[in-house]
């Protein structure tokens, strides 16, 4: 029985280290060049928030902190700025998942928006505080709203592709979390 | 694990607190090592980089190869009308190149004539585009060659035409290049038939605004705009592109470089003229220094010398 749920969790852990490793890989692409893009959503943001709801315990705060710093390293961000806020909204998440559990998914989508809202709020406060340069705010709306809307689609992707569903309950809550 | 979770869960608790603590710590840490000492932390970073993507070049290759493919197909279509203009085009260029040859001729003999020194032509090294910046909030690529052949920090990258961008961050296999785009590019530039200096800001467009224009009245749209060479960053004289008027009228530039097909990049060997630190030395008398002070005596010498001089002038 502990096995078997290790080894879930494992599966877990490792679906989400490759789908980061995927979207990191596809962001680097050299396809094109033009300044002026539209910014995309930020899909590893999504992903490790519904994981995180969904099976805690398959992702250690380790693995969080690693894949965000490899983020901001690969995409020549403030080294670590945005790993820090992620992992203190990854204990946020920790924190309230038993009430969010219980939601429907509409208000869980709205706690979601609320959730992404103050993470970058706090990334905006922080560069203000370090006199590091911040994005046009006509760059960081639209993917604010794309962002949002892509949190549904990355629920379904976790559910019918990976079958990591909310409904199954206590069964897998894992270390640290209380089902 | 599990099993003493269930009979010590304090314990587990405390222990996870002590790393999220320490974790959060770290990278606190990073973040304001990043601010203070940043050099540093980019050397770092571009160490990690290095690493990593110069060995993912056979997956990153073929798909890059792939999709530029798929967007060639579908030119397919034109293929006929592209023919034609191309012709056209060619039979313009051939002209252009008899005229361009005739003035080269010109040009060298008549510096010979004057007897001018002009500055050595620029070597360079050629290297691949690996990756992009992968955010839409800065404009940069990683380039295949870096300390292994030679590049430098700070060295012009061109794409055969037009200046793209300067090198920033060496690794051992792989090197950035910080695109005119990016808004952490000011580059000095002067406005080609009057001279006017300016000074080139990236705001993430294709159209960068000339800021700190010296004179508006001498600059029109279609002046030709290329690097000055002030600061020593760049060597004067690469082009950029051409002014063109942004709403509003405020002056941008065209840029000369095909940011839609970067495939190659030229990286130029540039090592800044040696400064003169010397106070001039060319009028007026040595002045005396603090470890050989002018004593009477040394000033009678120096009269008696001049007047022995002056009787031998004399004779």
């Amino acid at each position: 029985m502990i096995k078997s749920r290790r080894l879930k969790s494992l599966q877990v852990a490792i679906v989400f280290s490759l789908s980061c490793a995927v979207i990191l890989f596809v962001k680097l692409i050299p396809l094109d060049l033009l300044p002026g893009r539209i910014a995309p959503p930020d899909i590893m943001f999504c992903l490790a928030v519904a994981l995180l709801i969904r099976r805690p315990g398959a992702l250690p705060m380790w693995l969080v902190a690693l894949v965000f710093l490899l983020n901001d390293i690969l995409l020549s961000q403030p080294l670590g700025l945005w790993a820090l806020i992620v992992l203190a909204t990854s204990e946020v998440v920790r924190g309230t998942r038993s009430n969010v559990r219980e939601m429907l998914f509409l208000s869980e989508w709205f706690w979601f928006a609320g959730l992404y809202v103050a993470a970058t709020v706090a990334l905006f406060v922080l560069k203000f505080l370090l006199f590091i340069p911040r994005e046009p705010l006509t760059m960081i709306l639209p993917m604010l709203v794309f962002t949002v809307a892509c949190y549904p689609v990355v629920v379904l992707y976790l559910n019918y592709v990976f079958k990591v569903a909310k409904s199954i309950r206590a069964d897998y809550t894992g270390i640290g979390a209380r089902g | 694990m599990a099993k003493r979770d269930e009979n010590d869960p304090s314990f587990a608790k405390s222990f996870r607190r002590l790393g999220l603590f320490l974790l959060l710590m770290f990278l606190s840490g990073l973040v304001l090592l990043w601010r203070i000492d940043n050099p540093r932390a980019e050397r770092v970073r571009i160490a990690v980089i290095d690493k990593f993507v110069p060995n993912m070049e056979w997956a990153l290759k073929p798909v890059t190869k792939l999709s530029q493919m798929a967007a060639d197909f579908q030119t397919y279509s034109r293929i006929y009308q592209q023919n034609q203009d191309l012709r056209r085009e060619l039979q313009q260029m051939k002209a252009w190149r008899e005229a361009a040859l005739q003035l080269e001729q010109k040009n060298a003999k008549l510096l010979d004539l004057n007897n001018v020194r002009l500055n050595p032509k620029l070597s360079y090294l050629t290297g691949v585009v690996l990756t992009d910046a992968g955010s839409p909030f800065r404009q940069s690529a990683l380039i295949n060659i870096g300390k292994r052949d030679g590049v430098k920090d700070g060295w012009p990258a061109m794409d055969g035409l037009g200046l793209v961008g300067r090198i920033s961050g060496v690794g051992n296999n792989s090197s950035r290049v910080i695109f005119v785009t990016d808004t952490n590019s000011h580059i000095p530039v002067q406005i080609k038939p009057f001279d006017q200096h300016a000074i080139l800001t990236g705001d993430n467009s294709l159209l960068p605004p000339l800021d700190f224009v010296e004179n508006f009245d001498r600059v029109r749209p279609g002046d030709r705009v290329v690097t000055s060479g002030d600061g020593g960053v760049f060597p004067n004289g690469l082009l950029i592109g051409q002014v063109t008027q942004g709403a509003q009228g405020r002056l941008r530039v065209k840029l000369s470089a095909d940011y839609r097909r970067l495939e190659f990049l030229r990286v130029i060997r540039f090592e800044p003229t040696a400064p003169i630190n010397d106070p001039d030395r060319l009028i007026g008398p040595v002045f005396p220094t603090a470890t050989q002070p002018l004593t009477a005596q040394r000033l009678v010498d120096a009269q008696n010398s001049n007047a022995s001089e002056k009787e031998v002038g004399n004779d």
